[in-house]
């Protein structure tokens, strides 16, 4: 049996669905949408149909609205961290872990977004399709 | 909405998992004291051939709004390139045409997943020849064996019949090094489960199953250098990637004994809902409908599979995906299905327990895929413990006297539990 596994993922993911909108990649004076899939505050996970260019630093955008409120837009440096780019479509991995370079202000907002996730999402229900 | 039916059947047509309600003469009459049963060993069975001629059984039919096509025939263009060949079997082609299933089949499970393992491994193992010959075969120009294909898929199809657990289990034997007929492996199992899910009959099944080994076909074409590349494709090894497709159908429609149904899916396995998939760029009404099928679990095997270059995601990061996929690059409906076939706890996930014991799922219950059967391995000082069969279902409870739940799914290999060593040396369940 293998004894030398170390878990990288520490943080619990949340389905993106309930909050985010659109969300796209600005890479070398581009802009690829890019379908948002699961979030926590130091990350997210993005996928898309084609390979996007291979490069790490990129601006990620994001239009989110949680319950009750105006829809809200960032915009911030990322880096990709990991991506997976198959024939069937693309997983790409983006770290939003900058903590020197990111201001207060937007560390909260990320922190704030993953309550709402965390809030909405179903405990073991993940899609809402078994209770 | 269902409605039960009942069926007379003579009892020599009698099957495990069958649910008996009448007997051809008032129990009373007979041995049996429990009135109306499901059937769960041979005596069984040779009781009722002893004491009756015929009995009454349970079928199940659900009505289901029937699946409208906006477009008049949404068959592939191979299917209908046929039709104009031959226009005499035009009218049975079209009342024919692939779709969901109008009256969906409510299967049971035969036997249990500790009595299906075995015969499973075996289908598995002689699958995986075939699907490793199949892709070889054709790189060294020889020409596709489709007996030997409809072989295979016929026992995996017959061991998902009796139960539909145990090959699914061993579709988590995931081997780096041969990706390519694992996979191809792997997408006929899960697109057989898929179809059982779904409620089609047998020889629908068996038609999603074949087309889900024949899917990537067209990847025998394909330069083995950009294949298996460790890595990011450039721009142009991805347009390389996307012709394969093509190559498959043009494999199969050389083929006289091809069906139809699995050139389409292996031209149209890579089409999306939204319209911009590859190689057509078809919209919804133009993709086959077992290309819709067999595309779900494509994506789901694909993401889930280990490479020589990385190791495969878990089974939740690929449902993630479909669902958040759902209505652009999958069929909605189609998708939640799939994710309800699936599960939150597929067979082979590995799950820390309430009392902080770990345990391996081997099946999924039907009623409440939220509790499924799992083997407990691991108690709570990490220290390994006799393999017992632990019914989530049946509610069971913990030395507090609490009800055992899952607390979470924990990654292949924590603690030392991996899943492909346990299914390569086989459970010991006791």
């Amino acid at each position: 049996m293998k004894q030398n596994f170390s878990e990288k993922r520490k943080l619990p993911r949340f389905l993106c669905h309930a909050v985010f909108k659109e969300c796209s990649l600005g890479i070398l004076n581009a802009h690829y949408a890019v379908t948002p899939i699961n979030y926590h505050h130091q990350g997210i996970g993005l996928y898309t149909a084609s390979p996007l260019p291979d490069v790490k630093a990129a601006m990620l955008i994001v239009n989110y609205q949680a319950e009750e409120e105006s829809l809200k837009r960032l915009e911030f440096a990322v880096q990709i961290v990991h991506a997976i780019e198959l024939d069937t479509g693309c997983q790409y991995g983006v770290s939003f872990d900058s903590k020197t370079k990111m201001n207060q202000a937007l560390h909260t907002e990320l922190l704030r977004i993953e309550t709402i996730l965390a809030n909405t999402a179903g405990n073991d229900d993940r899609y809402g399709l078994f209770t | 909405m269902e409605k039960l039916l009942s069926h007379k059947i003579l009892v020599e047509e009698l099957e495990l998992g069958m649910h008996v309600l009448e007997l051809d003469r008032p129990w009373l009459e007979t041995n049996f004291l429990i009135q109306g049963f499901i059937i769960q060993d041979a005596n069984e069975i040779d009781e009722l051939k002893r004491q009756c001629e015929y009995v009454f059984i349970q079928g199940k039919v659900e009505a289901k709004k029937p699946y409208i096509e906006k477009r008049k025939d949404s068959r592939g263009l191979f299917a209908r390139l046929t039709d104009k060949i031959n226009p005499e079997s035009q009218n049975e082609a079209v009342s024919t045409k692939p779709g969901p299933p109008k009256n969906k089949i409510a299967y049971i499970n035969k036997i249990s997943f500790e009595k299906e393992v075995s015969a499973a491994h075996q289908s598995y193992d002689n699958a995986k020849t075939v699907a490793k010959s199949l892709m070889e075969g054709i790189r060294l120009g020889r020409v596709l064996d489709m007996n030997q294909s409809r072989a295979a898929v016929n026992d995996i199809v017959d061991s998902i019949l009796r139960n539909n657990n145990a090959l699914v289990w061993l579709t988590k034997l995931k081997d780096k090094d041969e990706y390519t007929a694992e996979h191809s492996l792997n997408v006929c199992i899960l697109s057989v489960a898929f179809a059982r899910h779904l409620g089609h009959d047998e020889s629908e099944i068996r038609k999603i199953g074949l087309g889900g080994l024949l899917h990537d076909v067209g990847k025998s074409k394909i330069p083995i250098e950009v294949l298996d590349k460790p890595g990011r494709f450039t721009k142009e090894e991805f347009d390389i990637m996307k012709m394969h497709p093509i190559y498959g159908r043009d494999l199969l429609a050389s083929l006289p004994q091809a069906e139809h149904s699995s050139v389409d899916i292996a031209y149209a396995h890579h089409e999306r809902i939204d319209g911009k998939g590859y190689p057509r760029g078809l919209s919804p009404q133009q993709i086959p409908y077992y290309a819709k099928v067999v595309s779900l679990v494509d994506v789901y095997d694909a993401i889930t599979s280990n490479r020589t270059y990385d190791k495969g995601r878990s089974s939740m990061s690929a449902l993630d995906i479909i669902y958040q996929n759902k209505g652009t690059q999958f069929d909605e409906e189609l998708a939640l299905e799939f994710i309800k076939c699936i599960g939150i706890y597929p067979p082979g996930s590995i799950v820390e327990l309430s009392n902080h014991h770990f345990g391996i799922v081997i099946a999924g219950n039907d009623e409440s895929k939220l509790k499924p059967k799992i083997i407990g391995v691991m108690d709570d000082e990490k220290k390994w413990k006799k393999q017992v069969i632990i019914d989530l279902f049946k509610d069971p409870v913990d030395k507090n006297g609490q009800i055992l739940t899952i607390l979470q799914e924990i990654p292949d290999g924590t603690h030392g539990i991996n899943i492909k060593e346990f299914i390569k040396n086989g459970l010991v369940i006791s």
